[in-house]
């Protein structure tokens, strides 16, 4: 069972510069951003030198585009808009120059409109006027007579190269002539911990996100995955109600809500009227809201966490506490002797599945209307599902590599694992009592959906072993990105769970049906010569990547691409091979089946 | 008087307790820090209850628990030592004599065993030349002046600081300057001197009037504490770049530390620490188990008084417990008690580097010459034997990370008599900084 949510709160700067929020993805930590630097996607820079000097809060005025006229110089440069002598921990702190500079901000008039006349470190000033070039003069390099204050954008970039150290400025009132200037001593923000990155306490939450692309809104609604990096999620489930029946991994039992992707942008969002999204850009476009309403009603646009918008209070979904190996060794053995070779031995026995279904054009659409999208459904996922035990089998052996190259476990030597476990995990029955049952080459009959779907349960054996992998993992004797690593494989068993489960829908159609199971050719088991060539593109697959996985553990991942680009290539021929058996009736015989 | 830290029936704070987590609790609730990364976690109630179940039925299965509810272990340290971190301090004896005649003195009356001597002109050269040319441009360095009583070699503080504060300027590196002094040879032309250069002076002081007389007599039999008094008032008067601290090694004649503590604070201090003497060549004025205990409490005293001035907005310049919640509150967490035999040597006064000022003349620090340079075998192996994770007891020790071991003189002198000390210590710095955590955010802004 899955452990409800505690709450935790981080408290000093280690905690805060580890802690992920629950259903924030590491993307949205500043260190992933895309780090345009204005007006920012994630942040904008310029937000951080606002706050530059302790205590004050500037705001950089400057003309709409570079090239404008500087029509109203008076107006441009860093205005000061805010004391902050209340919230800017940098002089509320005990020291005697926070003291000093909080008792000095706390006597001065600043009525009026006051900017940043000058900048003074280690000796150098430097003025925030100049002698603009004189557009009427041939001389390009020729000045105007009249130093006026420059635009806000080159202010800034001054302030941004301060260094982190004591800084002198003087400021000037525009609005009163003759008002005296006013000069503070102090220093550059240190805007982030040295030790911690965290961000200095003066920032208030959303401070360095506001003037970001603006308005905002319009930009953010055309970055989609298409677009730009920083994207919003295009298509998306939909959100499940709450006490609205559930599959393991959080969504709907409801077939259609369950798998069927919306629109993230549908400008209708009622419910019921929800379609499916099309599968082009400009298929949905005419249904999106658009830039004049999405200023309006962004916040309609819903959060979606783990592919799902979410309505009501968001409940992390966690992993459950599985107990550890309890050592490396046992860990390894695991890997080795039980979890690669299954992976292996599913991909084949997917693979047999998927090739027994009849292809489109075999299809009897005069007797079963939706038999050609049946089966092209079918072949599809198991076909996919194959794949994804093919990548889950390379992950076991990469986990088998990385634990090898960590030295963990005294006298341990990697070899590729490439061998077909013998046994597959079962219900428990009459035939077959110990939970798992010997390997097998079958048509995909309904029983044999039933058996995919009983070894992909998230809580069966195989997600609850890779669950104590990951468990294992999580422990800090092991290098950290593996228990990642281990996740997905556990993340893709929930899926292929769900992609059973349709299947087995699909075939509610032809329960009844005389004769039986219409969708599947006569395809029987082969025998070793009358599929000789499919066999040896097989074995040469296997060898492929032995060498592959061989080479990547001697630390030359570049040189493993070879092989493994070869093996690639040789499983299209395979498909093409195992094909033209199954239209002949014959199933390739992958292994000895008892 | 009794401080009560934990309730009843609670795993006692000494306790060496698991060795990555350490749970504490507060009039805010509980708390958890993790020992790897020092990174401190409020929980609620149910994870409190979980933790304590699992600490003591499952200690093996604690940290899965933790992960399941996001709260991950993530290695922070190394097992793998430092390999020849570049120079950035050294700390030189001066003058390896002393007027005074301490009880406890770990340098044995300033001389460390040998004959009584100044440190010749070419070794501090040598030594400065060395610190300043293994910086880079933009670091910064520290020299220090120890000894014996380092105003006892006066012209070469003076030489060595303003050779080392030219070339510095002149390298683009910032030189930070130190002397730790017995406060009896300082005059008023030193206090200019310490100022202009932005000294960090630290006067050795174990209290006032006769606790100090008796302590740290002059050689002569005479107290020192007037003396000094006169001597330091000048310093402290003229006090503005430089920071003039105390430091009181505690031992078993003057463990009223909170009366030391506010008269120092009133004479002007910058800042007021302890040490508690661990280990004394003779064993005379050495802490015992239950002297330390004693200590403990005092401590405590100390910091509930700096908690109140602080919660007032009032400084209270305790530094033990400045610098703890500075520590705390950043997360720091260090294989090694500090720079020693690392990034920090000492010198002796015949051009020796030791692994610090308190290995001077003994073979367990030595770490080469100043004339050729750290001996980086030596450092390795350093560095590799004093690797807190290879330390018993401290492997298995919640506080390890925030300790780093203890010192390494006093560790290899006396092994590690304090441990249940530094542990209480800690965990009530834990509890301080969560409360004031609430109570004053803005102090560690």
């Amino acid at each position: 069972m899955p452990t409800q949510l505690k709450k935790i709160f981080p408290r000093n700067l280690t905690a805060w510069a580890a802690y992920r929020v629950p259903g924030n993805p590491v993307v949205t930590r500043p260190e992933d951003g895309v780090a345009n630097c204005y007006p920012g996607l994630e942040l904008d820079v310029r937000n951080l030198d606002r706050r530059f000097f302790p205590g004050l809060v500037f705001e950089f005025v400057a003309r709409a585009d570079v090239g404008d006229p500087y029509t109203t110089p008076n107006r441009y440069g860093a205005l000061l808009s805010y004391i902050d002598v209340f919230g800017d921990p940098d002089i509320l702190g005990p020291s005697e120059e926070a003291q000093a500079l909080n008792a000095q901000l706390n006597n001065i008039d600043f009525t009026g409109e006051w900017y940043l006349s000058w900048i003074e470190q280690k000796g150098t000033r430097i003025s925030m006027s100049w002698r603009r070039p004189d557009p009427t003069a041939k001389n390009p390099d020729r000045r105007q007579p009249k130093a006026t204050p420059m635009d806000g954008l080159y202010v800034w970039r001054l302030i941004r190269a301060l260094e982190q150290d004591a800084v002198t400025i003087g400021l000037e009132r525009r609005d009163k002539k003759g008002t005296p200037e006013v000069v503070l001593k102090g220093w550059r923000r240190r805007f982030t911990d040295p030790v911690t990155g965290v961000l200095n306490a003066a920032y208030q939450p959303g401070e360095l996100l506001q003037s970001l692309c603006s308005p905002w809104t319009h930009d953010f609604r055309d970055c989609a995955c298409h677009y730009w990096a920083s994207n919003h999620p295009d298509v998306v489930l939909g959100a499940v109600l709450p006490g609205e029946p559930t599959l393991p991994d959080g969504r709907s039992t409801d077939p259609i809500r369950g798998t069927v992707p919306l629109d993230w942008l549908r400008a209708d969002r009622r419910r019921e009227l929800a379609g499916g999204a099309a599968n082009t850009i400009p298929k949905n476009r005419p249904f999106q809201i658009d830039h004049y309403q999405v200023s309006q009603t962004w916040q309609q646009l819903a959060v979606v966490l783990q592919d799902q918008e979410q309505e009501s209070v968001y409940t992390p979904r966690i992993a459950d506490s599985a107990a550890p190996f309890a050592s490396p060794a046992e860990l390894v053995r695991v890997l080795r002797d039980e979890l690669a070779p299954l992976e292996l031995v599913l991909a084949l026995e997917y693979l047999y599945a998927c090739f027994s279904v009849k292809d489109a054009d075999e299809a009897d659409a005069k007797r079963w209307p939706s038999m050609k999208d049946d089966v092209v459904f079918i072949r599809h996922y198991l076909l996919l599902t194959a794949q994804n035990e093919m990548m889950h089998l390379r992950w076991a052996n990469e986990l088998l590599w990385e634990l090898y190259e960590a030295k963990l476990v005294p006298g341990y030597t990697y070899e590729p694992i490439l061998v077909p476990a013998e046994q597959v995990p079962a219900p428990p029955s009459e035939k077959y009592s110990g939970g798992f049952r010997p390997r097998r080459l079958e048509s995909l009959t309904p029983d044999i959906v039933d058996d995919f779907m009983f070894i992909e349960d998230p809580n069966g054996f195989i997600d609850s072993t890779y669950g104590r992998v990951i468990a294992t993992l999580r422990q800090p004797a092991y290098p950290p990105h593996l228990s990642e690593l281990a996740g997905r494989v556990a993340t893709d068993g929930t899926e292929h769970f769900t992609r059973f489960k349709d299947i087995k829908r699909l075939l509610g159609t032809y329960r009844d049906a005389s004769p039986a199971n219409p969708y599947l050719r006569q395809v029987s088991l082969g025998s070793k010569k009358e599929a000789q060539k499919a066999l040896a593109l097989y074995e040469s697959i296997l060898s492929s990547l032995t060498r592959g996985y061989a080479v990547s553990v001697k630390g030359r991942p570049v040189a493993s691409g070879k092989p493994l680009a070869d093996a690639r290539q040789v499983m299209l021929d395979l498909y093409d091979a195992a094909e033209a058996l199954a239209r002949r009736g014959i199933g390739i015989p992958f292994f000895d089946v008892p | 008087m009794t401080v009560h830290l934990r309730d009843a029936g609670e795993t006692p704070a000494a306790a060496p307790g698991h060795p990555d987590v350490h749970a504490f609790h507060t009039e805010h609730g509980a708390h958890l820090l993790f020992v790897d990364g020092s990174r401190i976690y409020d929980v609620d109630a149910d994870l409190q209850r979980l933790i304590a179940r699992s600490l003591a039925d499952d200690p093996g299965g604690l940290l899965g628990m933790l992960a399941s509810h996001g709260l991950e272990s993530r290695a922070y340290i190394e097992s793998t030592p430092l390999t020849s971190p570049p120079l950035r301090a050294l700390s030189l004896a001066v003058s390896q004599k002393c007027n005074l005649a301490c009880s406890y003195c770990y340098a044995e009356g300033g001389t460390f065993g040998g004959e009584p001597r100044n440190m010749p002109w070419d070794v501090a050269e040598a030594s400065v030349r060395r610190l300043i040319d293994s910086a880079n441009a933009g670091d910064r360095v520290n020299l220090a002046f120890m000894g014996g009583e380092p105003l006892a070699n006066r012209p070469t503080i003076r030489r060595a600081t303003e050779l080392a504060a030219a070339l510095a300027a002149n390298a683009g590196v910032t030189a930070g300057f130190s002397i730790t002094t017995n406060g009896t040879l300082v005059t008023p032309e030193d206090a200019a001197f310490f100022e202009a250069h932005g000294f960090a002076v630290t006067v050795s002081l174990d209290g006032v009037g006769a606790v100090q007389d008796e302590l740290r007599p002059q050689k002569s039999g005479h107290g020192s504490y007037a003396r000094i008094l006169e001597r330091i008032r000048p310093l402290l008067a003229s006090a503005k770049r430089m920071q003039v601290t105390a430091r009181v090694t505690v031992t078993p004649r003057n463990m009223d530390l909170r009366a030391t503590l506010d008269e120092f604070i009133g004479l002007g201090f910058r800042s007021v620490g302890f040490a508690p003497m661990l280990a004394s060549p003779t064993g005379q004025d050495q802490l015992g188990e239950d002297e330390l205990g004693v200590l403990l409490e005092q401590m405590i005293v100390c910091g509930r008084a700096f908690e109140t001035h602080a919660a007032a907005g009032r400084p209270y310049p305790f530094s033990n417990m400045q610098s703890a919640l500075t520590e705390i509150h950043r997360g720091t967490h260090r294989p090694f008690p500090c720079g020693a035999g690392a990034g920090y040597f000492g010198v002796s006064a015949d051009g020796d580097l030791a692994a610090c000022h308190r290995f001077v003349g003994d073979a367990a620090g030595a770490m080469g010459s100043v004339a050729a340079g750290p001996d980086r075998a030596l450092q390795d192996r350093w560095l590799t034997e004093r690797h807190v994770d290879r330390q018993e007891p401290c492997r298995s020790c919640w506080a390890r990370y925030l300790c780093g071991g203890g010192c390494h003189h006093e560790v290899l002198r006396r092994g590690r008599p304090a441990c249940d000390f530094i542990r209480g210590w800690l965990d009530y710095c834990l509890g301080a900084y969560v409360r004031l955590a609430h109570a004053r955010p803005e102090i560690f802004g």
